[in-house]
């Protein structure tokens, strides 16, 4: 039977942003309504626990200073935390050669750790000259909008070990081959996460700390406050929109609404069917968005056998698979986990494998790493984020070079009663969980001023006073 | 051995680490080039004792001779431990090791704490 629904706002999406989104309404004593597509919550975070108690974060999993908002609902919910394991020697590895460091940035050879740091003053120089709120309207938007991070890289007077660094950040970061953003959305991405150092590090960085029954709890402990507000398997294919209206079809029935936020990647915002269609200038940017490609992995040991050795567990690889890995033990396990990033185009390639195919060359790279004590994990976990049919991909959605220049303006401008939200719409934290919250609650306060002018003109119209 | 229990430096000893952290500065050809057109107000405050404070300003990449209190408006904060600080002065710690990243504490724009962070791996790294 279809279910034909009437509430104040829906909101199309039940990750952080759409939930966040969703309480702020609620406590403003707005009904609304969240449809998710997934049997879940939680969006690009998902934490499963096993029957033996073992947490795997399949999605994003890290908090750190400055990420207020995702703090504080962690405060607010009391969820213990704990931080994340960086005791030890960080590794680079370059042709096969392991070179030792502590901290951010390579260090073992003193020259391109020079040519890194010159290369990390320019890019949070020039970060922090975009306003994260409109990037089009730096003087030189275009020219640095036709320029690929690969070119920068490239152009640089940096070596080879400094240029293939840097080609592994581009790809543990946004995740992308720096041929497939331009510099300015580099540049409106490091700006909104504070700057290179904020983001690449651990201690005092976007790495820090770590939930511990997983960050999936954000999201659980939103759903848990919005109740039956909350549908989950209503993937929404198509919204109406009238003078002062929508309604938004999923496959159990529809709702109708005054305002819909949709909080779903642009990407997928622009394979939902819209009537009217879409304008032109929000549909060619929808179509000039792109996923993040992303296949993590967990790969268990009986113990962390890499401490012993003095390592931190944190590797950063020009070769193999797994180019980015961190230690990911559990505080409460004796046993050993290593998380292993396959980002980028690699991770497209990866994709193509059969699971078992996947992890025995995730193994062969933790063996070239780590030595032969890393031959015979006792589990394996991964997640394909470019096969999730409700994120296809991960961490973040992009825009294509030359598109933040020409068609910036209509990624977060509201379409009639269409808003959007999601961690790609954020100014701050973009494309991190704390960024998805202050997405969310921003489209929240936006709505809400739209409903409050729509009832004073209403009550002008009417006469109530 | 917590924070609270090490031992500190005097201030006469950090005070002396610093000049020779700026005369490194300014001998370092990356930092001369990287930070040519830089200029930074540092106050640098030391939470063990309360008379380690000192103002350190870079004018268009030059390292001026440090001043003993805190003077002017700063651009960048930064505190530590006068040990912790004494170390990165001396060019014997890195300044972006985990330890370091967690024990000294910085207050200002980030791209002044990249170039504070960057003029003192410089130093480090002896480049």
């Amino acid at each position: 039977m279809t279910d034909v629904t009437r509430a104040d706002v829906v909101v199309v999406g039940a990750g952080l942003a759409g939930l966040s989104a969703a309480r702020a309404l609620m406590e403003a004593g707005v009904d609304v309504v969240v449809l998710e597509a997934r049997d879940r919550v939680g969006g690009r975070t998902h934490s499963v626990v096993e029957d033996d108690g073992r947490i795997i974060e399949y999605g994003g999993q890290w908090v750190g200073p400055t990420q207020d908002r995702a703090l504080g609902l962690v405060d607010e919910f009391g969820l213990e935390t704990f931080t994340q394991h960086s005791d030890g020697a960080n590794l680079q590895v370059t042709d096969g050669a392991r070179l030792e460091y502590h901290g951010a940035i390579p260090t073992g050879d003193p020259v391109q750790a020079a040519d890194l740091v010159d290369a990390m003053v320019e890019l949070t120089a020039r970060a922090m000259e975009i306003d994260p709120a409109s990037p089009w309207t730096h003087p030189l938007a275009t020219a640095l909008d036709a320029t690929t991070l690969e070119t920068w890289i490239t152009a640089q007077p940096y070596g080879d070990g400094a240029k293939g660094w840097l080609r592994t950040l581009s790809r543990a970061i946004f995740p992308a081959e720096p041929g497939e953003i331009s510099l300015l959305h580099a540049l409106f991405y490091l700006r909104s996460g504070g700057g290179v150092e904020k983001m690449i590090g651990t201690i005092n960085s976007a790495q820090e700390t770590r939930i511990t029954r997983g960050s999936q709890q954000l999201s659980l402990n939103l759903g848990q406050l919005l109740g039956d507000r909350v549908r989950l398997d209503c993937p929404v294919h198509r919204i109406d929109r009238a003078a002062g209206s929508v309604t938004v079809h999923h496959e159990g029935g529809t709702v109708t609404a005054q305002r819909v936020i949709v909080a779903i990647p642009p990407v997928l915002a622009g394979r939902i069917r819209y009537a009217p269609p879409m304008p032109g200038e929000r549909d060619q940017l929808t179509q000039r968005s792109f996923m993040g490609s992303v296949l993590k992995v967990h790969v268990v040991y009986d113990r962390p056998f890499w401490r012993e050795a003095g390592l931190s567990g944190h590797v950063t690889s020009d070769s193999g698979h797994v180019q980015i890995t961190f230690d990911q033990t559990h505080p409460e396990r004796a046993e050993g986990v290593i998380v292993g990033f396959i980002d980028a185009h690699l991770g497209r390639v990866a994709s193509r494998l059969t699971s078992e195919q996947r992890q025995a060359v995730v193994v062969d790279d933790l063996v070239a790493i780590f030595g032969e004590q890393a031959r015979h994990p006792i589990a394996y976990y991964e997640r394909s984020w470019i096969d999730e049919e409700w994120s296809r991909g991960c961490y973040v959605g992009m825009l294509t070079p030359g598109t933040w220049s020409t068609l910036g303006h209509a990624l977060r401008e509201p379409v009639g009663p269409i808003h959007w939200a999601g961690t790609e719409t954020a100014l701050v934290w973009n494309g991190y969980m704390d960024g998805a919250i202050r997405s969310g609650e921003d489209a929240a306060a936006a709505v809400l001023d739209e409903l409050t002018t729509l009832t004073a003109d209403s009550h002008v119209t009417t006469g109530v006073s | 051995m917590s924070t609270e229990d090490r031992e500190s430096i005097r201030a006469d000893e950090l005070e002396q680490a610093l000049e020779e952290y700026v005369d490194k500065a300014n001998a370092s050809p990356r930092a001369q080039k990287t930070l040519a057109t830089w200029t930074c107000r540092v106050h640098i405050e030391a939470f063990d004792a309360d008379d380690v404070r000192f103002t350190y300003v870079v004018d268009n990449g030059a390292s001026q001779p440090v001043v003993r209190g805190l003077v002017g408006v700063p651009d960048l904060i930064v505190r530590g431990h006068s040990m912790d600080l004494a170390e990165i002065f001396w060019g014997d710690a890195n300044p972006v090791s985990n330890y370091m990243q967690g024990a000294i504490k910085t207050q200002g724009r980030a791209d002044d704490v990249m170039r504070l962070d960057a003029m003192a791996m410089f130093v480090f790294l002896g480049q």
